[in-house]
């Protein structure tokens, strides 16, 4: 009785949020130019924006209701008003809560995301749930003017792509809020994915790996796809992917399926001196072995699992170095974990965070369980 | 226009004539009587029969065609009386001579003495023969009715695959019989009265006495006593005139072809009220949840009609909300539509001439005039509003870019969603319009402030002072028993609340016969 009051209360609660996204303005679905996605680059020579969107093209008939896309590109002062002046272009008003992906240049990224990313998230019409890219190309419109060979529109594709990130895990996942949320908070650093064009037998497509490193709004580094992956170790961002493990000959022969992944982060005072203790559990799957040995026994399958978690803690320690010496930029987050679990100590390293990190004590400590190998028990036999 | 006229001119006269006017000893005065009550009035039979055993006698029948049984009047009064061989001394008295035709001669059960003119008038019209006798001053009223009725025959409007297949007919006492077959105990009671100042329609109160709530039934009477009309030819007359909320679009009272159904409500506490000439019982008070039960639902399995029941409450308010919500949608919240679905509506509605709402009410209207146009014409040429609906309405009006595809789904869906609630077309046709209009002018807050208005509406409403929406909202088991779901019948062991409530007890436990 008491449950069911208080599901029908939440059930009210969930309808009144309905009322909450209504639009007080009236217009018609095709007197709008929906936006999928837009680029922002910066011109060298007059430092204006230059704002791209990528504008879905919907051409009428019943039979055709494939949407195309088209390219429409303004440059102005301020974000605002190149997308009004954009009207002049389509003779509709754009329409943004459909976008999807913002790509950036690396010049923009690197001179402060704060100047063209608060527009979008402050405008009433636009949404903050959009993905966020930073180019790796040198202009972010050339990736988004890609005459991809799927003739999709990409802005759209690369949404997909992202929500199927999860079983790659070589870019992280972040959206407009999370992005300004990580800005905003002390102690945390923010990535986003980095986008590249992929070229093969002369058809160019978009290829979404690794990720760019800011420090506060401004973009101060790379790391390429595995480094990312290792990164999303390190502070518990993995969902799902695949390790590659050596055999004993420091050959890659086995390829583990993450099911889950865990990571603790743990800071310990000793001494009136911090360490941070990173413990990670990964349960896996084995899902490849390339040789016919025969892996069965119980060690077999514990040296590999021996193998992967100490590959793993070698390659998360790495990472870790990499940003304490070459960016003095923590993304993990640990000073957000040490502000939560010695905030006392966090109030006098705060304010010299950046430096702190460097010289902050992390050890690592990897487990790899296998818990099944898929659909065999065993490697392929050959014949006599 | 003349004849009419006179008609008029001469009925008034009629009705001129004192009905205090007593009868005269002289069967021609009598007979001029009549004949100058029923001028102009083709229908009226005056047949005079002698006797001649004796003395002469001489009598008067006075009847209209085609409602009396002529086989009865020829072999229960006129042959009888012909033929009785009176003798000398029965002849002194009159009084005496018309005792002794009613007890001894007249061959048939209901006979009742009468010297009122008006009574004997009525009776007439009614399709009773009136016995005179010349030298009394007096007359017999004799039940000889007989008249064509149809014939019974599965109801139309309530089908049910299983189930009893009888309806109701026009006819007062035969609609009568099909209750009293079904319920055979002495505590239902029938009480009629007449109606209408010049129809004089009968209308009967059908109800059990141990269950009906005296409350109800008082104030159903004291509203039928203050009906004023000069004739009513369907309960639907009724229905208005002594209904609640007289503004209100939604019924305040049943009605239902199936004797079973009526018969269901009456073992509920409900009271059924019928007419002569309409096959339409009327059951009050009524509630809300009664729009979505359908007599078949009692009959198959409970889950079945579970389920079903669950399908026409979806229906109702997808029937209303569907055309609101998508011009909400697409005209004001168009990011709360997923986007390949919006691609899709946009690229629909390209080059549609019209605002999706003018569309919308091109759609709808032409969908209620292919409703009402099914409705009217003769089933022989049924087929056309089909074809012309289907084919020429949708697909051609779309193919021409008059309106969008995606307006003709929601349309179709509006419309087969209201198919599933027939009791509640009329009334959703205008919460439809208003929730529309509402959602044209503010979006989906329009919407929501539409729903909430007609929620509002509906908790205001009550029928004979029993709440309208009556355990809806309620989470009580027993609330929910008859109304969001079917219960089994084994489960259902007492009457809905407010209205059963003399002998809430419909079996004595839950118990399962058939389950050890």
């Amino acid at each position: 009785m008491r449950r069911a009051l208080r599901l029908l209360t939440l059930l009210l609660c969930m309808a009144l949020v309905l009322c909450l996204c209504g639009c007080w303005n009236y217009t018609e679905v095709d007197d709008m130019s929906i936006v999928a996605g837009v680029a922002i680059d910066k011109d060298a020579a007059d430092g204006k924006i230059q704002l791209t969107a990528e504008i879905v093209d919907i051409k009428g008939g019943l039979n055709q209701n494939q949407a195309g896309f088209k390219m429409l590109s303004l440059k102005g002062k301020t974000m605002f008003e190149i997308v009004r002046n954009m009207i002049s272009l389509t003779g509709k008003k754009l329409f943004w809560s459909h976008a999807k992906a913002i790509i950036f240049s690396e010049a923009v990224a690197r001179e402060g995301l704060i100047k063209t990313m608060d527009w979008y998230s402050r405008d009433t019409e636009t949404r903050s749930d959009v993905f966020i890219f930073v180019s790796s190309e040198p202009t972010a419109r050339e990736i988004l003017n890609l005459n991809t060979s799927k003739k999709a529109i990409l802005s759209f594709e690369l949404a997909q792509m992202m929500s199927d990130e999860k079983f790659t895990s070589t870019a992280p996942n972040v959206e407009i809020w999370d992005f300004i949320d990580k800005l905003e908070t002390s102690g945390n650093h923010a990535v986003a994915p980095l986008i590249y064009v992929h070229e093969q037998n002369g058809k160019k497509n978009e290829r979404v790996n690794g990720c760019a490193i800011f420090s506060k709004d401004k973009m101060i580094g790379k790391l390429n796809g595995k480094e990312t992956k290792n990164m999303l170790f390190a502070k518990d961002g993995i969902k799902g992917g695949v390790l590659a493990v050596n055999d004993i000959h420091g050959v890659p022969t086995y390829s583990l399926e993450i099911l889950s992944s865990r990571t603790k982060v743990k800071p310990k005072l000793v001494n009136g001196k911090l360490s941070l203790q990173v413990r990670t559990v990964t349960r896996t799957g084995l899902d490849e072995v390339m040789t016919t040995k025969d892996f069965s026994g119980n060690e077999g399958i514990s040296s590999i699992e021996e193998r992967a978690s100490k590959a793993l803690r070698q390659d998360i320690e790495s990472v870790i170095r990499k940003l304490q010496q070459e960016y003095h930029a923590d993304i993990f987050g640990y000073g957000e974990i040490i502000h939560e679990h010695q905030p006392k100590v966090w109030a006098k390293l705060r304010d010299n965070w950046d430096n702190e990190f460097v010289k902050l004590d992390i050890s690592v400590d990897s487990k790899v369980i296998i818990e099944n190998t898929a659909k065999t028990s065993r490697s392929i036999r050959l014949g006599d | 226009m003349k004849n009419t006229d006179a008609a008029l001119g001469n009925r008034q006269d009629a009705s001129k004539i004192p009905s205090s006017q007593p009868l005269s000893p002289s069967l021609d005065d009598n007979v001029a009587l009549f004949r100058r009550i029923f001028s102009n009035d083709g229908t009226l039979r005056v047949r005079v029969i002698e006797n001649n055993y004796g003395t002469l006698l001489r009598c008067g029948l006075i009847y209209v065609d085609g409602m009396t049984d002529q086989d009865l009047i020829q072999n229960g009064i006129t042959k009888p009386v012909m033929t009785y061989p009176f003798k000398e001394e029965d002849h002194g008295n009159p009084a005496k001579l018309m005792e002794k035709i009613r007890m001894e001669i007249i061959n048939i059960s209901d006979i009742m003495v009468s010297t009122e003119l008006d009574e004997l008038v009525g009776a007439v019209v009614g399709g009773k023969t009136v016995f005179l006798l010349d030298g009394y001053a007096g007359a017999l009223n004799i039940n000889a009715q007989g008249w064509q009725t149809r014939a019974i025959e599965e109801p139309t409007t309530e089908k049910a695959v299983r189930g009893p297949r009888e309806g109701f007919t026009e006819s007062l006492i035969v609609n009568l019989t099909l209750i009293r077959r079904r319920v055979q105990n002495s505590d239902l009671k029938f009480v009629f009265s007449d109606i209408g100042t010049r129809s004089k329609t009968q209308t009967c109160i059908c109800y059990l006495e141990s269950l009906a709530s005296p409350d109800i039934l008082a104030e159903l009477q004291g509203r039928l006593a203050q009906v004023e009309i000069d004739h009513i030819l369907d309960t639907g007359y009724l229905a208005e005139l002594i209904r609640d909320e007289p503004y209100s679009p939604f019924e305040m009272m049943g009605s239902t072809e199936r004797p079973d159904t009526a018969v269901s409500k009456i073992m509920e506490g409900r009271i059924a009220l019928m007419i002569e000439g309409s096959p339409f019982a009327l059951t009050l008070p009524y509630v809300f949840v009664e729009n979505f039960q359908a007599s078949e639902d009692y009959y198959v399995n409970y889950y079945f009609a579970s389920f079903n029941r669950f399908l026409r409450v979806i229906g109702a308010f997808m029937s209303i909300s569907i055309p609101a919500v998508y011009v909400a949608l697409v005209t004001y919240s168009q990011e709360m539509v997923p986007t390949k679905l919006l691609l899709s509506i946009a690229a629909a509605r390209l080059s549609v001439p019209f605002p999706t709402i003018i569309e919308a009410l091109i759609m709808l209207t032409i969908f209620e005039i292919l409703r009402e146009a099914g409705a009217r014409i003769p089933t022989t040429i049924g087929q056309a509003v089909s074809i012309v609906g289907a084919l020429v309405l949708g697909q051609a009006a779309v193919d021409a870019r008059i309106v969008s595809a995606p307006m003709v789904i929601v349309v179709g869906l509006t419309g087969i969603t209201t198919l599933l609630n027939p009791r509640l077309t009329g009334p959703m046709i205008i919460v439809r319009l208003i929730l529309l209009f509402a959602a044209f002018f503010l979006g989906i807050y329009g919407y929501f402030f539409g729903l909430l208005g007609l929620v509002i509406h509906l908790m205001s409403l009550r029928s004979f002072g029993v709440s309208y929406m009556l355990g809806v909202g309620s989470i009580r088991p027993q609330d929910i028993k008859d109304a969001a779901i079917r219960a089994p019948w084994w489960d259902m062991y007492l009457r809905p609340a407010r209205i059963g409530t003399r002998n809430m007890k419909r079996k004595a436990s839950r118990k399962k016969a058939g389950s050890r």
